[in-house]
């Protein structure tokens, strides 16, 4: 997965540092963000390939994850996005996929895992 | 007829009196007539006689058993009279109710010369009367058909009157037996609580009301009220009403609401773990992935990926033991449900060396239940008991019509069997037989079958190993029908 852009925006930073180096070893470009504010400033700077975002950036009963994707998605309509959430629902899931998310996934999930559907998406949009 | 003494010695005076007399018996309501000894009539007078039809002095010289046969009752009075016994009797003649009274007449000699009948239309008393009958007996039905115990008492706790209910809690006495008696004569609740409501009414002549619990753990609800009776009398009115089920059912309610209150916390202590959680297993991959070649720290990663997952299960446990039911109960097959158990089971009996079998009973009827949460509440029993049970055992399901209107499963495993005095402690949250449980799985279990309406229990087979008993409610067959 050499030069493919990856942006991960969590708040709990044990997740953007894990997930930034896996995938870094795996040859990802990795950018991180904590807050949604953050995610749309990197956004405005560069075009990613892949986004994966959580649902709360701000404690119980958020939904930025949901606007960071929409925003990536009308900045850069060929990108992909994963939303994560420890909160499964129909309705969250619909919300995701009117939002442009390729998948949602519920946490947990092992990071292999989650590169594999990384991967997969990435070889679909190209 | 006797004369009168004349106070004034003048025939002219008794003529005016019998004259007097004369025209008070034709306007009084009633009916005055003699008989001759052979029953033919001398006299009849009274405003009495319009009631049957006939004017004053019309039927003299007639014979009564002749021409009055349909006035039939009185003439066995008549004989009665004409042979020496005063007698009467209340006898309905022409459609009129007659209180008829007969007496023999006798000269100076004592000799009967004739009988004397009076006779006084009691068709409105009596009408009257048993209106009344009727009314007593309909109040005596209304207070019967309460199906709680009333008493009225007097205000020293004497009862006066009492209901079927009350008489069958006093004990199997007859109603007269128990009237007038104290309510002293009673010992245990709720007579104790009556006497004390009933003394607190007499006293402060307001109502008062108590509860009490009996021996057989039954709760009453007593009301006492002060009565004038009409009479004047001081009187109470005892109601006694046993509100166990509504009792039941609060605490039921209370249950049910701290239960949905800690559920509420625990969805919310669970997701607030998961976050973390998730940050701490994205740690170990991504170490393990960058270290994969030094042996030594990825066994680090082994050990703490173990306890990672041990947290995870605890909080979907917890998850699942603190969630509302949400869906409706519907009517569904238990067979479905049982098999699609089993094969999430499978694999898990298999790597333990354990058989699976199931005997359902062909004739079994659907089940109300959420189909989701009753997959759960077998998938826990059956791993549950296929984690108890050695290597070459079997975990057997059982399901046939139990009591009416009941479906009963059964799950038997080869195990150990279970301590007898922990038999009703395993569905305990966090009480657990074995080490690397959460301790949760039969906790859910239990709150998923108190959802479905059942029951769940478990006991030691006789030939060793344990089983767990669930009984669900079967669906109605308008229910079933509707699927």
């Amino acid at each position: 997965m050499e030069g493919v852009r990856l942006l991960v925006v969590d708040d709990e930073a044990l997740i953007t540092f894990a997930m930034s180096r896996y995938f870094r070893a795996l040859g990802f470009e990795v950018d991180c963000a904590s807050e949604q504010a953050e995610a749309e400033r990197l956004l405005a700077e560069r075009c990613y390939d892949v986004v994966i975002a959580d649902l709360r950036l701000s404690g119980l009963g958020s939904t930025e994850g949901l606007h960071v994707i929409a925003g990536a998605r009308e900045r850069c309509p060929r990108a992909r996005a994963i939303l994560l959430t420890s909160y499964g629902s129909p309705a969250i899931e619909s919300a995701a996929r009117s939002c442009g998310a390729a998948a949602t996934i519920l946490k947990p999930i092992a990071l292999p895992q989650l590169a594999e559907v990384v991967s997969g998406l990435v070889r679909d949009g190209t | 007829m006797r004369e009168h003494p004349d106070p004034e010695g003048g025939g002219a005076s008794t003529l005016a009196a019998a004259t007097r007399l004369g025209q008070l018996v034709a306007r009084a309501p009633l009916i005055l007539w003699s008989v001759d000894t052979e029953g033919v009539v001398t006299l009849s007078e009274g405003a009495g006689l319009a009631a049957l039809g006939l004017k004053p002095g019309q039927a003299v010289g007639q014979r009564v058993r002749d021409q009055y046969a349909d006035v039939s009752p009185g003439l066995t009075l008549m004989e009665r009279a004409l042979a020496g016994e005063a007698c009467g009797a209340v006898m309905e003649a022409r459609g009129v109710l007659l209180d008829v009274q007969y007496f023999p007449d006798r000269d100076e000699t004592g000799a009967i010369v004739g009988a004397t009948g009076v006779a006084v239309d009691v068709t409105v008393r009596h009408r009257l009367q048993e209106q009344l009958q009727r009314a007593a007996e309909e109040w005596k039905a209304t207070f019967d058909a309460v199906q709680s115990p009333l008493l009225l008492l007097d205000h020293h706790g004497l009862v006066k009157r009492l209901n079927r209910a009350a008489r069958d809690l006093w004990g199997d006495h007859p109603f007269q037996d128990i009237v007038g008696r104290p309510l002293s004569d009673r010992a245990g609740e709720p007579w104790l609580a009556i006497a004390r409501a009933t003394a607190e009414a007499g006293r402060t002549v307001a109502s008062s009301s108590l509860s009490a619990i009996d021996e057989a753990g039954r709760t009453w609800d007593i009301a006492a009220n002060p009565f004038q009776s009409p009479a004047g009398e001081p009187s109470v009115i005892v109601l006694a009403r046993d509100v166990s089920a509504t009792v039941a059912l609060q605490q039921s309610l209370r249950r049910s609401e701290s239960m949905s209150a800690m559920g509420a916390l625990l969805a919310g202590v669970a997701h607030e773990v998961r976050n973390p959680l998730f940050g701490i297993s994205s740690a170990i991959d991504a170490f393990e992935n960058e270290f994969r070649d030094r042996r030594e720290l990825v066994e680090y990663g082994g050990l703490l990926r173990a306890e990672v997952a041990r947290l995870s299960t605890l909080m979907n446990d917890l998850l699942e033991y603190g969630r509302p039911a949400d869906a409706p109960l519907g009517p569904g097959r238990l067979e479905e449900v049982v098999e699609r158990a089993l094969h999430s089971c499978a694999r898990g009996a298999r790597q333990k060396n354990v058989t699976l079998a199931a005997e359902l009973a062909p004739d079994l009827p659907p089940v109300m239940m959420d189909p989701d949460r009753l997959v759960q509440v077998f998938q826990n029993v059956l791993q549950n008991a296929v984690q108890h049970t050695p290597g070459g055992g079997e975990v057997r399901v059982a399901g046939a019509r139990g009591a009416a209107g009941e479906v009963r499963c059964q799950v038997m495993d080869t195990g150990p069997g279970v301590r007898p005095q922990d038999c009703a402690r395993v569905f305990e949250p966090f009480f657990t037989r074995r080490s690397g449980g959460t301790g949760l799985g039969l906790s859910i279990v239990q709150r998923i079958v108190d959802e479905h309406g059942g029951r769940v229990r478990m006991d030691n087979r006789p030939g060793g190993g344990a089983v767990v008993t669930i009984d669900l409610t079967a669906a109605p067959p308008e229910a079933a029908d509707a699927r």
